[in-house]
C-alpha cells in the first residue's frame, strides 16, 4: 500500500512532459489583453477634463463616401426575421445590419447586440455607419476611434459625463465590457433603459499589423453611458483620481 | 528594490490598464501548462486568454487585502473556464485509459513520454487516468490544483471560494479513489455517472 503522498506524487508525474508554452504561443493572448487594456484606457474613469462641445460628425459625407467607395462596407439592411442573402438567419431578430467591419442586431425585445469584427475598416466610414445604424435602432451612440501611434494609444477618452452606475448596469450588461468570441467583440446594449438625453459612448481602436503577415487587430470592448451627448475629451494624461471617500 | 507584488500591479492597472500585462507575463506560462495538462495546448490557449481577459475586467474588484499573490484568483477563474470542458476532459482521460494514447499530449510530448523508461508507470498512468475520470468535478479540481498548480490548501480554498475544510475533504475523497485505483481495487464503477 502506498502512502497518501504517493497519490499526489503519482498525479504530479502524470502528463509531466507537458512543457511550458513558448512565447509565440502566449503572444496572442497577451495581445488580446493589451487590446482590452487599450480599449479600457479609452474610457478610463475618474477624469474631469474640460468638456468640448460635441461637434456633429459628418455622417452624410461619410455615408456618401462609403457608398461610392463600395469596397469596404457591404451594407445589408433587413427588416423582420428573414435574412438577406449572405446573411446568417437567426430567429427572433427584428433587424440586422451587416458590414465587413461589424454587425448590429436588434432583437424583438429591443436589445441591441453589436459585433465588432476583426477589422474596423477605413477611418471614419465604418464608425459613422455604425453610429447611424445604432441610432436607427434606438441607441444614441457616439463612436470615436482611439488614436494609435507606434502601437500605443496616443490619448485616452476620459468621460466627465458618465451616467450613474445603476444606469450603466441597466443599459450595458457585463459592465459595458464586450465578450470576445472568435476574434469578434460581442457587445449588448439595452436602449430601453437609457434615460432621456443620454448617449452610449464607444471607443474603437485598430492596431495595424506589427509585422509582415500579421493581421490588423481591432475592436471595441468597453462602452460607457453618458448623461448627455457631449463627446469625451481624448487626453494624454489622466487627472489624479479623487481619494476614495472624498 | 523588490518588484511590486501582484496586488500592487492590479491596483496600478486600475489607473494604467496596460500594467495588467505584467501579471500576464508572470503567470500565463504556468497557467497555460496547467490548462494544457488538463485539456491540451489548443484549449489552453483560449483558457489562458479568457482567464486574463476576465481577470482584467474584474480587476477593480480585486481585494488586495485578501491576497498579495494573484495565483489563487487566476486559477479560480481558470477553473470555471476549465469546468465548462469537463465532459471533454473526462472523454480524453478515458480515451487514454482505453488506448494508452493520450490525446492531451502533443507528438513531441508523447515522444518525450515514451522516451522515459517507464513501462510499469505507463500502465499505472492509464489506471490513474481512469480514476481521474471517475472523480467528481470538484474533487478532481482540488487534486489537480495540489498536484499540478502547487497551490496550498488555503490558496485552493480562495481560488474555488470554498472553506479549507472542504478542500481537505475533497482531497481526501480524491486520494482514496486514486489509491484504490492504483492498488488494483478498481473503484471506477461510477464510470458513467459523470458523463
Amino acid at each position: 500500500m502506498m502512502s497518501k503522498t504517493d497519490e499526489i506524487e503519482r498525479t504530479a508525474a502524470f502528463r509531466a512532459t507537458v512543457g511550458s508554452p513558448s512565447q509565440a504561443r502566449l503572444a496572442p493572448g497577451r495581445e488580446r489583453l493589451l487590446a482590452a487594456a487599450v480599449a479600457d484606457q479609452g474610457r478610463a474613469g475618474g477624469a474631469r477634463p474640460a468638456r468640448p462641445r460635441w461637434r456633429r460628425p459628418l455622417l452624410a459625407g461619410g455615408l456618401t463616401a462609403a457608398a461610392s467607395a463600395g469596397a469596404a462596407a457591404a451594407l445589408v439592411l433587413t427588416n423582420g426575421p428573414a435574412a438577406a442573402p449572405g446573411q446568417h438567419a437567426t430567429a427572433g431578430h427584428s433587424r440586422t445590419t451587416v458590414t465587413a467591419a461589424w454587425t448590429v442586431r436588434q432583437d424583438v425585445n429591443g436589445t441591441v447586440t453589436i459585433d465588432i469584427k476583426k477589422y474596423v475598416g477605413p477611418a471614419g466610414l465604418q464608425t459613422a455607419l455604425l453610429e447611424q445604424t445604432l441610432r436607427a435602432d434606438g441607441v444614441n451612440a457616439i463612436i470615436r476611434a482611439v488614436p494609435i501611434t507606434h502601437g500605443h494609444t496616443a490619448c485616452m477618452y476620459a468621460p466627465a459625463n458618465e451616467a450613474p452606475l445603476a444606469v450603466q448596469q441597466a443599459v450595458l450588461p457585463n459592465d459595458g465590457v464586450g465578450v470576445l468570441q472568435d476574434d469578434v467583440w460581442d457587445i449588448v446594449v439595452h436602449p430601453g433603459a437609457m434615460p432621456h438625453g443620454s448617449a452610449v459612448f464607444m471607443p474603437v481602436y485598430n492596431f495595424p499589423p506589427s509585422k509582415p503577415g500579421q493581421s490588423a487587430f481591432a475592436g471595441a470592448n468597453s462602452l460607457v453611458v453618458l448623461t448627455n451627448d457631449t463627446v469625451p475629451a481624448c487626453v494624454t494624461h489622466l487627472p489624479t483620481p479623487k481619494p476614495s471617500g472624498a | 528594490m523588490a518588484p511590486p507584488d501582484d496586488a500592487t500591479i492590479i491596483e496600478w492597472s486600475v489607473r494604467d490598464p496596460e500594467a495588467f500585462a505584467v501579471l500576464y507575463d508572470r503567470h500565463a506560462a504556468a497557467l497555460h501548462r496547467y490548462a494544457a495538462r488538463r485539456l491540451g495546448e489548443s484549449a489552453a490557449d483560449d483558457i489562458v486568454a479568457d482567464t486574463f481577459l476576465t481577470a482584467f475586467r474584474k480587476r477593480a474588484r480585486y481585494d488586495p487585502g485578501a491576497a498579495r499573490d494573484a495565483r489563487p484568483w487566476l486559477y479560480g477563474i481558470a477553473a470555471n473556464l476549465i469546468g465548462k470542458h469537463a465532459r471533454s476532459e473526462i472523454r480524453m482521460l478515458r480515451a487514454y485509459a482505453r488506448t494508452g494514447a493520450d490525446p492531451v499530449l502533443t507528438p513531441r510530448e508523447t515522444a518525450a513520454d515514451d522516451a522515459l523508461d517507464r513501462v510499469e508507470s505507463a500502465a499505472a498512468h492509464r489506471d490513474l487516468a481512469r480514476a481521474l475520470a471517475t472523480l467528481a468535478k470538484g474533487d478532481r479540481e482540488v487534486l489537480l490544483m495540489i498536484a499540478w498548480a502547487d497551490l496550498s490548501y488555503a490558496e485552493i480554498a480562495a481560488a474555488l471560494v470554498i472553506p479549507v475544510g472542504t478542500v481537505r475533504s475533497r482531497l481526501n475523497r480524491a486520494r482514496t479513489r486514486i489509491r484504490a485505483a492504483l492498488d488494483g481495487s478498481n473503484p471506477a464503477t461510477l464510470d458513467e455517472v459523470f458523463l
